[in-house]
């Protein structure tokens, strides 16, 4: 770096970066944190062939560098990635020229291209009546050992300029920026378009969006919970309240009394939760997100929020508390010391149904409780249905996953091997090894492309090339992930992209690579589903015709003579399809824990949900649950009666949690970024898998009422008077 | 006979506070008897109605109905008993105020197999009028007869009620008490009645006195009145 203004890196560790110093280096903290390395030591750094070694002054980190995957690599191993900053003077530049040009990299002609530091050569030169073809390897290498370390320095190329401006549009002053450069660049991008921070900016607008998503199902059910459970206490409370009613206490102490109790229960709880959430389960959220994202000295804070969620709860449970106490104690005295009376009868609307009188008994009874209890069924149905869409998050990403690796590794890439080639490796050698291999090259590059010719830079997209060569060991799908092909003579558009552009079949694109200043023009043959990167796609004949400089990355092969090519020097890994397998789903293991977490989460929300309304209703109903004790029916006929009930609320929470889990998911798993691009959609199969786990847990929470049944005390229920 | 308390106590709680509720009480029970069972608030004489109705169990002696010793049965075998043997009247109905006074009745087909039909009960109460009446829409009278045409529904050997006229007034007592008198003797129930009212024992062809726990005597009425004949 020339400066250090613009695009600071973030310091861990050491001194700020200096852009006048001359031996240090500053090095990516994640690289040497994996490697040991720290502030002080010596780090030796091999480029194009020249080896020097530095003084880590810093540890730095900065987000430009996301997701990038070392060579050898199958997946991103951040010990394998060091990202070195260095002042321009701290680079050794007069070995480093000096090796250029005795390897023939660099030759007279293309320095006097680039640069003006031949130009008074050059006069002297023109002088004698010669010219820049006449200058030797000697030559040049001797004039570079008399130039000043500083004119040397202007050989070494710039390759990124960033700008900053104050009014947050960079594309719109691309007219004065180009004529600053004298037109010579090739492509200006905005922060919109870096893949890395896009991508980064979408992926942590879903987090949001996700944690907004769970708070609202979380605290809402918790909410509805201790409202209810703190109502039904007060309301139990009901003899009590009575009684001192009838003493003569003021009704303003009564509810204080019971106000208190509530205040008194809701903080000790909303503390604990704190205690727990922020010092244990933040933390561990913390730890799951550094795994995928470097953020230096990320550590959990009290949020705000908190504290407002923490008063809403407070205040809900003290207010449902009131309420109820009020409730109460509008019941005359002599009224409360009684018992409550059994909610009246009356006709429910199944009645109406006209197969009503040929319902069982249970079914009858259990319908009649439904319209009876009303905010109980509510409560149960929006349980399961939350539990449900829970349920199904964990079992549908699970599923989701297994697809992903499906398309990936059995569409996409079906060759048993993939060799990653080095940059500047000889095309002649690669073709002869592709014969040899019985391989298919794929070229990989990133591109601007437009719709009209002469586009701004605001109406070209930044995406990806791909050239392929037909050959079926790495495809292209259609957009209903099926393996198709390109036409011939044409170019293939991705599908998110063509969308986006508003581009179909037969209408003519424009585009350049990042690296060159040189527009092509194309006709749109077939569109393309791309799961991963949005682009455009060609055969290798139709872009060789092109005359864009042809340059494969890839080399995939079904013959297993591929392990051995590892050994050449163009070639600079070879991975299996097993590999990248492993690769993915090691990269996908957050997600099982997501599974895991969902399924759990899921079933703690349908068993506190339902047992909490179980247990309203069976205090509700211990009376009539006695009578019908006493009255011969089994323990085991009234824990089916209280089941049934539980299942019909839990098929119709399904039923309603389906359709919220369905929509939700998909727009999770679809909405991965602008470039991410699956159409996944959850099997049936994992909505059948779903519902039943979740009428299991409900049919166990049944089963948790089986020892009250067992222990109801029919004399002491059936004593009190009325 | 059918019924036999032998040597049975029942005690509650335990060390100083122990209570002793029903202390070595013995009687017998025939077939088609109609018994009451009299003594004050304390006496101990609805926990021997509930210990007959299998709801309790004796904490020491034997308690056998139909020749099956009730007192060692475990909760499953003790629903069954009090399924096929007893039939309960309450002092304040428990009748399930969502069900209607036919579905009160008709449920007992989810408890035994050979249920009388419901609506023939309702007849045999005299309720026919009020089939579909729920609880909360009939007088206590009505609702004790309901409860009296459930209990009949499964067919019991054995009508057990424990204050059966306590929460209605004299004029609704007697329309029950008569009920309970011409289901003894015309369908040949037997009949068990627990009480203060000293006045209904004159009704009855056997009555247990108690007082503390203790049986004070048991007298058989040679001319058991008619409800209709007693001075209420």
């Amino acid at each position: 770096m020339r400066e250090n203004v613009v695009n600071t890196p973030y310091l861990v560790k050491g001194t700020e970066f200096d852009p006048t110093d001359t031996d240090g280096v500053w090095l990516a903290n994640a690289f040497a944190v994996r490697r040991g390395l720290d502030v002080g030591d010596n780090f030796t750094i091999e480029y194009n062939g020249v080896t020097f070694t530095k003084e880590i002054k810093g540890l730095v980190e900065t987000p430009e560098y996301e997701y990038r995957q070392a060579d050898g690599d199958a997946d991103v191993y951040l010990e394998n990635i060091a990202i070195a900053f260095m002042s321009y003077d701290a680079f050794p530049i007069r070995e480093y020229v000096t090796h250029l040009i005795e390897s023939g990299k660099i030759t007279a002609k293309k320095v006097a291209e680039n640069t003006k530091i031949l130009d008074e050569k050059l006069e002297q030169l023109k002088a004698a009546g010669l010219t820049v073809d006449d200058i030797t390897q000697d030559m040049l290498l001797s004039i570079a050992e008399n130039m000043s370390d500083e004119k040397l320095a202007k050989i070494m190329p710039y390759t990124q300029m960033v700008i900053r401006t104050k009014d947050g549009g960079a594309l719109a002053h691309e007219d004065e920026i180009a004529e600053a450069m004298d037109y010579d660049y090739s492509a200006i991008i905005d922060r919109k378009s870096v893949q890395g921070l896009v991508r980064l900016d979408s992926e942590l607008e879903q987090h949001q969006a996700f944690a907004y998503v769970f708070v609202v199902i979380f605290v809402g059910i918790a909410v509805l919970v201790i409202a209810t459970s703190m109502g039904r206490i007060v309301e139990k409370q009901r003899t009590q309240i009575g009684t001192m009613n009838a003493l003569g206490m003021k009704r303003w102490k009564i509810v204080l009394h019971y106000i208190s109790y509530s205040l008194i229960v809701s903080v000790l709880g909303v503390i604990v939760g704190l205690a727990v959430g922020v010092g244990l389960g933040a933390p561990a959220m913390m730890g799951m997100f550094e795994q995928y994202y470097i953020v230096p000295g990320l550590h959990s804070v009290f949020h705000p929020m908190y504290l407002v969620i923490s008063v809403v709860i407070v205040a809900v449970c003290s207010l449902s508390c009131f309420l109820s106490c009020r409730r109460v104690l509008e019941i005359k005295p002599a009224e409360a010391l009684r018992p409550a009376a059994p909610k009246q009868g009356r006709n429910c609307i199944f009645e109406k149904l006209p197969f009503w009188d040929k319902l069982s008994f249970n079914t009858q009874y259990n319908l009649r409780d439904i319209s009876r209890a009303k905010l109980r069924t509510f409560m149960g149905v929006v349980g399961t249905a939350v539990g449900m869409l829970l349920m199904l998050y964990g079992v549908g990403c699970n599923q989701l996953v297994d697809i992903m690796s499906d398309i990936n590794f059995n569409k996409i890439y079906t060759s048993k091997h993939q060799m990653k080639l080095s940059a500047d490796a000889k095309l002649s050698d690669i073709d002869e090894l592709a014969d040899e291999l019985n391989g298919e090259l794929v070229m990989t590059d990133a591109v601007e492309i437009a719709k009209v010719k002469n586009a701004s830079s605001s109406e070209k997209k930044k995406e990806t090339l791909t050239v392929l060569e037909g050959k079926g060991l790495y495809n292209l799908l259609d957009v209903d992930n099926n393996v198709t092909q390109l036409v011939p003579g044409t170019v293939g558009l991705s599908r998110k992209l063509a969308e986006d552009m508003g581009i179909k079949v037969g209408d003519t694109i424009y585009w350049h690579l990042y690296s060159k200043n040189e527009w092509h023009e194309a006709v749109v043959g077939s569109i393309y589903r791309s799961c991963e990167t949005q682009g455009i796609a060609y055969l290798r004949e139709d872009y060789e015709a092109t005359g864009a400089e042809y340059t494969p990355l890839l080399l995939m092969s079904d013959d297993d003579k591929a392990v051995d090519a590892v050994s050449l020097k163009y070639v600079t890994s070879v991975n299996s399809r097993a590999d990248m397998i492993a690769a993915f789903e090691k990269s996908m293991e957050i997600i099982n824990i997501l599974v895991y977490v969902m399924v759990i989460f899921s079933s703690i929300m349908i068993i506190v949900v339902l047992y909490n309304s179980g247990s309203l209703s069976f205090n509700e109903r211990v009376k009539e649950l006695a009578t019908l004790k006493v009255m011969g029916l089994q323990s085991a006929q009234i824990r089916r009666l209280l089941t049934v009930q539980n299942i019909w609320l839990s098929i119709v929470g399904t039923i309603i949690g389906t359709p919220l889990g369905n929509i939700s998911l998909n727009a999770m798993m679809n909405s991965n970024g602008e470039n991410f691009d699956y159409s996944l959609s959850v099997p049936v199969i994992d909505y059948i898998i779903s519902a039943v786990l979740v009428l299991i847990v409900s049919m166990l929470v049944s089963f948790m009422f089986s020892s009250r049944i067992k222990k109801l005390d029919l004399v002491g229920t059936l004593k009190g008077v009325e | 006979m059918l019924v036999e308390f032998k040597d049975v106590v029942k005690t509650y709680g335990e060390g100083e506070g122990k209570q002793m509720a029903v202390d070595h009480v013995s009687f017998t029970i025939d077939e088609g008897e109609f018994v009451v069972i009299l003594g004050q608030s304390g006496a101990g004489k609805s926990t021997i109605l509930n210990m007959l109705g299998g709801m309790d169990t004796p904490t020491e002696g034997k308690v056998t109905v139909a020749g099956r010793e009730i007192s060692g049965m475990n909760d499953r075998q003790l629903g069954s008993y009090r399924a096929e043997v007893i039939g309960f009247i309450f002092q304040f109905y428990n009748l399930l105020p969502s069900l209607t006074a036919y579905e009160n009745i008709a449920l007992t087909k989810s408890i035994v197999k050979n249920a009388q039909d419901a609506e023939k009960q309702l007849e045999l109460v005299g309720l026919s009028k009020c089939r579909n009446k729920f609880p909360a829409q009939m007088s206590g009278g009505e609702q004790q007869r309901v409860s009296i045409a459930r209990a009949l529904a499964k067919n019991p050997r054995i009508l057990l009620g424990d204050e059966p006229t306590g929460a209605l007034d004299s004029e609704t007592g007697i329309i029950v008490l008569e009920l309970l008198q011409r289901l003894c003797r015309e369908e040949k129930k037997t009949v068990i009645i627990v009480t203060h009212n000293s006045d209904i024992a004159k009704c009855a062809d056997k009555v247990i006195r108690m007082k503390n726990g203790k049986i004070k005597g048991i007298t058989i009425n040679e001319k058991p009145l008619d409800v209709k004949e007693v001075e209420w």
